[in-house]
This record gives C-alpha cells, structure tokens and sequence, in this order.
C-alpha cells in the first residue's frame, strides 16, 4: 500500500516553562509529542530510521520565542489545522503549536528558508546603569553604530576566530526606553556561514560584560522567510504567518 | 515563596544545563501544597541525569504520589556550579516539582545506590538547610531518612540518617508516611517517631542502638538502646511483583539523561548466585513479572511516554523464564513503530541464537555481559559457570545477526586469582575481536572495561581482602599490555575510587565521622574523576582515630563480630561460609591439577 506522504509546518511558542531547555531537546519533546498523539509519523530509509522531523534555526537555551518552525513529514492524511490542535493536546507546558499549514512537495527545508531572524531583548537599566551609563550615551553609541561602514565583532570557538561584520548582518536596530529596561528591536541576517548572536549585538552596542548580558530577557519575535525562491513558500503566502 | 522563585530564575541563567533544576517534565506530578497533609521529597546524590535513569526512585515517587493525602516531589545533587551560586545567594535546597525548600518537607528520603556519593548527601542536607546529624535535628526539622543498596551495611551513614529502609520500599515508604503522619498529628517527642519507626518491619533507627569496641578499637557489638529497636532487621521483599504499583506514566525529561527511555522491570533478584554479587543476596529471592503485566505496562508506559526505546530491565533479563515470548510479543505488536529495544545485564549462558535475531530492531546498540574473570578455573571458583566456548559461540552468533559492538566487563582482584587468569582475560577478547573480524569486518568493536573487585557485606566474600592499589594498577596494566589487537578498547575504573567504595562498603559507625571531615574540607562529587579529590580523603582519615582501614576484614575463622550483622538478608551466615569454602577448595582441584593426575 502506498501511504502519500505529506509534510507540515508548525509554528510554535517556546514559551516561559521551557526557555531553559536546549535546541535538541526541543527537538526530542516534539518528537515523543507526535508519538504520544498517535499520529502515524514518515520515516527516513537506510539501517536507523528516523522521523522526517525538519528543525527550524536554533534558539539559545534561555530565549523565548512566539516563532519557532519545524517541518513534520506524516504518514496519514491529515488537515493542518487537526495536526495543531492533536499536538497542543499532548505538548508539554510552555511548548504550543500556534500555526500549521502544508508544504509543497520539493521545497527548502525550514532551516535552509529562514533568512532573517528578529529579536527583542529586554536590557534592564540596572544592567546598564551598572557600566554607569545613561540614556544620551545609548543614543551616541546608536548612533556610532548607523553612521559606520563596518562593525566587525570576533567570535573565538575551539580556537577558531569568526567574524561578523554587524553593519551587514543587522539590517535593523531600535531602541526604546521604558521605565524598567531598555527595549532594544534587532533584526539579524542569517548566513550559511553563520550569524551574530543577540548578545553579541548588545555586547558591541552597550559595552557590557557575558554576565550581565545575561541578566537580560531575549525574545525571539519573527523570522523572515526567502521572498525570492518559490521553494520557501507553503500554501497561500510568502511568509508563514497565520 | 516567590521572592525564592525570582532568585532561581535569576540564578539558572548563569550555570550549566540549568534544564536539570526546572521539572514541569511531562507526567511529573504537581500537587496543592496546601491541601495534602504528608510532604515527601525524593532525593538522590547525584546529578539529574543520573538519578532520574534509576527505576527504584520512579516507582517511589509513582507509589507516593498515588496516595491523596500525600505529595511527592524530586531533588537531585546540583553541580558545583550551581551549588556555588546558591551558596553565595542564599538559595537553599529546593525541590524540583514545586520550588520550594527541602527544609519545608516532612520527610526527606535519600537513595543509596552507590557508597561514593555520601559526601554529596552531606553537601544536599547542608544546601538544605538540614541539621547533618540526627542528634542535632529538632521537631522542625524533616524526617531524614534512606534507602538502597547501601542501606544494607547502614552503619558509615548511621549519624545522618534516622531511619533505613531494608530492602524493597515499595509497601515500606508507605508505612513510614503514616507513621510520621500520626506521630505529627499528636505532637509527641522526635524520640517517639523514632520508637514508632523502629516498629515497622525493616526499619533500622540506628539512634536507637550504641556501637561497642574493644580495646584494640575494633568492633564488638551494636546494643539495643531501647525496648522497642529489634536486635536483627529484617529485609523486606515484595513477594508478589505484578501486585506491585510500577509507574504506567513514567516521567519523560527534557534533557538527555542516562538511561532515556521506557524502563520495564520484568524481574528482581537475580537466579544466578555469583559469590562477589551483593544484588544477589540483598535483592533475593528472584521474582519475575508476569507476561500480561509486562505488556500491560509496556504499552500505558509508550502511549502515555512517546518513548522510542523500551528497556526490559533486571539483573539478569535474559534469565526470565518468558524473556523470549516478551520479545516477541513486542516486535509483533510495535511492527513498523520503529521502537528499539535494550536489555541491560545479559548473561552468555542464557542467551541463545533466536534471542539476538529477536532483538535486532531497529537500532542495533551494543550489548553487554559480563564474564568477570577470564578463566574457567576462576569463573567456576566464583560460581559464575559459563565456558569460553560457549561465549564465544554467542559472540559469533551476536555478529552474525548484525551486531557490531559487545561491551564486556570483568573483575581484577578475585579470590585465587592467578596470572593465568588475567591472560585469559586477554586470550578472550583477543579470540573475540578476530572472531568478529571475520565474521563482521573491520568495524566490529570490543570493548574491555575492567573494575577492582570491592568485598561486598552480604556476599560470600564479605571477609576478603580488598586488594592493594598497586597490585590492581600492575594488573591493570598487564592487561593493558595483552589487549592490543586494533578492534579492542580498553578501559578500567581508578583503583584509588575503588579503595574509597571498599573502605565505605565494609565500614563501621565511626567512619561517620571521616565522611562529615571530609565533606567539611571540600570533598563532593567523589564519583566524577573531574571532582575527586584523593588528598581530601587521605587527610579526613588520618585525622580520624580509627585504627585500622576497612580494607582488610579478618577471616571468618576469627569469628569478629560484622558491622552489618544486624541486618538480615534472609540468607545465612553458614551459607556464606560453605560458598566461600567452595571458592578456594575448588581452587585446590583445579583443571591443570585434575589432568595432571590423570595423565
């Protein structure tokens, strides 16, 4: 019997309960979600099988996201929307399914589509004031960072140096000040080669050190999809918004 | 409550894999606080990872948090990273479901798996908050008590522990609830709680009994304190295991952990009666689940999991009278599912052709046994009887089904053991690995790992001699030398760690002391190499006034009092004798003298 086979793809929230769970166990807690919905999951050939389970681009341990993707290949005829609501049945807390919709034989994998990434990090003034700085000078240094050509930061791995120019690999940065934190909007370029980190942006920006970058909260709040290759669209848009 | 909730929060960014402090796990179990009356947290000294691939602390839990009135929660050792932060932001102990301290617990339970974590069980009580000694514990304070293997030689931990329970704890957690349950509700003195629990079979109040020594400073005796402490504890042992509560809604974690995976125990005890085992004696006698139990909860376990491997695990799985109908049944009834399946512990002699092609799935893992000594001469006088034929008919029948890997474990420092016997070791692994290079190919994989053999209480070697570091490190390097062929791997456990489980294993009331110095000058984690530190141990017994080490017990002929007498397995002292006896006059007839006067 031929089963067609027929690939979905979710977005979904990474949400408060789950923020410090890494990009594999994500990856693991969807997977045991499908088998516990009982859905009838597609296999990949060869001597260990594994479900065609496509993952979206990683999310730091620690960050929330409204829109993490992932692309599920089933072994049943199912509608998009009855995949959602049988996978929220079974998800954990903090993880949820907002959106599915199908994806046309032959296309990109979800990773390979994402083009862009946006963040929005919370940067406490604590944080800020710590380094003993105010507002005046995060519009200076904003403003530094328009007005350059080149902004290039240095990623040190295994003794390996990468670098990123993030005049070209930011194409957008805002900030805004509330009265508790300053809210900082950047969208990132995401390269094969690789892309900065949110950190890495405020690090460079706002001069502060690993530990209290961490004492911000990073939220991941959009992703851009290839508008140009017709391999990264699903049914009915270019962009995978509900 | 909440102002702890925001410090944790802001403290698990800093550190490492803080998803090992969050819980909210699917099927972990979140009750009202305020509507249960009896508050237990389960705690093991070591790491998530670890303690969360132990079978005996799910069932607890499942078993506790079954009953309405009570609430059963988790904590794990937290890594010196953590522990360092909580340390610095006064973040006491907490527990895993809810957040809240430990301190707040009514009763706080340890599993015992392994003696080398008790310097973490100090660290967790002090993290908590917890007065260290039971002497210095108030009628605030939680009831601190413990279970697991160790619990079977209880006496090292005595001080900080007010309770052990022996042997299954299944039915006895329970009691044990219910006991602190009506001893809180009328108010009486800690010493009541005591007394009460030392009327709960296989319940050990060591605080109710005083050690004796004899001028030399060696033990003499443990004397009742009071009316009501029994002078032998007895083991508990569920009789029936398919009565038994096992968890049908198993937790699943997020991170990857050590065992991850839909653990069934299909049977406890072991058949076998190996003299070094201590499982053999303190888990007796052997008890199988029953084929319907089995299915029942393999598959609540996978729909309410979404678990991708099943593990049939026991001491000995292959030894289950059914092991080959439950194989079966799962690959017929999971066909297509792509489940994997693992079985723990196999042993050669119960291990046949049809087996290994039953259990070649989907993921073919490696797989395990353990010949021990790689002699039949020593593998007979340890009474673990199996041929080198027959294993190696095995390994080919392993290879011939798809294997690739076989993991074998054996002992250094048994009873008679000779030179002889660590060439075999050598002899062995050699004939296998060529025996899979021709069956196989080059990809085949041996893998050695070779451990000190420790005296266990209980066993039939309890009175031997644990051998000297530097005799185990010239063995080990002997068979180093003899296993140089390319498919082999080789790999040994530190004899320094191994002198420290001894000397815990065998040890009397009085090591208490060098185990709280040494917890005191930094000692923790002593079971990861990165964290071990020996000069910390040497210093902690040396400053202690106890005359001997634990390493070297005198015969049994001496007739010395043991310190764990008291605690009875059900299996006899005479029986341990006789089956020691065997060891070495089975010595005295061996093969090469048997041919000898033949010819």
């Amino acid at each position: 019997m031929h089963i067609p086979m027929l690939t979905l793809r979710i977005k979904y929230r990474r949400g408060h309960a789950v923020r410090f769970i890494s990009h594999l166990d994500v990856a693991r807690a969807l997977r045991r979600a499908l088998n516990r919905s009982g859905i009838s999951l597609a296999y990949t050939q060869g001597f260990s099988p594994r479900p065609k389970i496509g993952m979206g681009i990683p999310l730091a341990v620690g960050h929330l996201s409204d829109t993490e993707y992932a692309d599920i290949t089933v072994a049943e005829p199912i509608a998009p929307q009855r995949f959602a609501e049988r996978l929220n049945e079974v998800l954990p807390e903090g993880l949820r399914v907002l959106w599915a919709g199908k994806v046309p034989p032959g296309a990109a994998s979800v990773s390979a589509s994402i083009t862009e990434i946006q963040y929005q990090a919370s940067v406490p003034w604590s944080v800020i004031s710590d380094g003993e700085r105010n507002k005046d000078e995060l519009e200076r240094a904003l403003e530094t960072f328009r007005r350059v050509d080149q902004l290039i930061i240095e990623r040190e791995r295994k003794g390996k140096t990468q670098r990123f120019d993030l005049k070209q690999q930011v194409p957008m940065l805002e900030l805004a000040y509330g009265a508790d934190a300053v809210e900082v909007t950047m969208r990132i370029a995401v390269r094969q080669s690789g892309f900065p980190k949110p950190e890495e942006v405020l690090r460079a920006l706002f001069s502060l050190e690993d530990g209290q970058i961490k004492g911000a909260s990073i939220i991941r709040t959009d992703v851009g999809f290839s508008s140009t290759s017709r391999k990264g669209k699903g049914e009915g848009g270019t962009r995978y918004e509900s | 409550m909440k102002e702890l909730h925001n410090i944790i929060e802001t403290t698990l960014p800093l550190v490492s894999k803080p998803a090992r402090y969050i819980g909210n796990e699917v099927n972990s179990v979140h009750k009202d606080w305020d509507n249960v009356e009896t508050k237990v947290l389960l705690a093991f000294p070591d790491i998530y990872e670890i303690g969360m691939s132990h079978v005996g602390l799910r069932i607890l839990y499942h078993v506790l948090n079954s009953e309405p009135q009570i609430l059963c929660e988790r904590v794990f050792a937290p890594w010196t990273d953590f522990d360092q932060e909580m340390r610095q932001r006064g973040i006491p102990l907490f527990s895993l479901e809810s957040w809240r301290p430990a301190r707040d617990f009514d009763i706080v339970g340890f599993s015992l798996q392994y003696e080398i974590g008790y310097s973490n069980v100090l660290n967790m009580l002090d993290l908590a908050g917890i007065p260290l000694s039971n002497a210095d514990r108030t009628e605030s304070s939680p009831l601190v008590i413990a279970g697991g293997p160790c619990a079977f030689n209880p006496e090292p931990m005595a001080r900080f522990f007010e309770a052990f329970v022996i042997g299954d704890g299944e039915y006895a957690v329970l009691e044990v609830a219910s006991v602190y349950r009506s001893w809180k509700r009328r108010g009486a003195t800690r010493r009541d709680l005591w007394r009460d629990l030392a009327k709960l079979d296989g319940v050990y109040v060591p605080e109710l009994y005083e050690a004796r020594y004899d001028s030399a400073g060696k033990f003499q005796s443990l004397e009742s304190r009071d009316s009501t402490a029994p002078s032998v504890i007895k083991k508990r042992t569920v009789a029936d295991l398919d009565a038994a509560p096992y968890p049908t809604a198993p937790i699943v974690p997020f991170i990857d952990i050590v065992h991850d995976r839909l653990a069934v125990e299909i049977m406890r005890g072991c058949p076998g009666s190996c003299r070094f085992c201590q499982a053999t004696t303190i888990y007796s006698p052997a008890r199988e689940r029953s084929v319907e139990k089995i299915q029942e909860l393999i598959r609540a376990g996978l729909e309410s999991t979404g678990y991708e491997e099943i593990s049939l695990t026991s001491l000995s799985s292959t030894d289950h009278g059914c092991i080959g109908e439950i194989i079966k049944w799962v690959r017929d009834t999971f066909d297509g599912q792509h489940l994997s399946l693992s079985l723990p512990s196999l042993r050669f002699d119960s291990f046949s052709a049809d087996l290994a092609r039953m259990i070649a799935m989907e993921k073919r893992t490696g797989l395990t046994f353990a010949p021990e000594a790689g002699t039949e001469r020593l593998r007979n006088a340890v009474n673990k009887r199996i041929s080198d034929e027959e294993m190696l008919r095995v390994i080919r029948t392993l290879f011939d089904a798809g294997w690739k890997a076989v993991k074998l474990y054996f002992m250094v420092g048994l009873p008679t053991e000779t030179h002889e016997d660590l060439e075999g070791v050598a002899r062995l692994a050699t004939s296998m690995a060529r025996l899979g290079r021709k069956t196989a190919g080059h990809k085949t994989r041996i893998n050695v790992a070779v451990s000190a053999f420790i005296p266990k209480p209980h066993t039939p070697y309890q009175w031997e001699k644990m051998p000297e570091e530097d005799e185990l490190r010239q063995k080990y390097e002997l068979l180093r030398a003899g296993l140089r062929a390319k498919q082999i791997t080789f790999s040994w456990r530190d004899t320094a760690l191994a002198k420290l489980e001894a000397t815990f294993a065998r040890g009397d009331r009085r090591l208490g002391e060098v185990i709280l110095n040494a917890w005191q000058a930094g000692a923790r984690f002593d079971a990861w190499s990165s964290e071990m530190r020996f000069d910390i141990w040497r210093e902690a017994w040396a400053m202690s006034e106890i005359p001997f080490d634990f390493c070297s017990i005198p015969p049994p002929s001496h007739g010395d009092p043991l310190p764990w007498q008291h605690i009875d397995t059900g299996v006899t002292v005479n029986y341990l004798l006789e089956e020691r006896e065997e060891t070495y006059s089975g010595c005295a007839h061996s093969n090469v003298d048997a041919e000898n006067k033949i010819s």
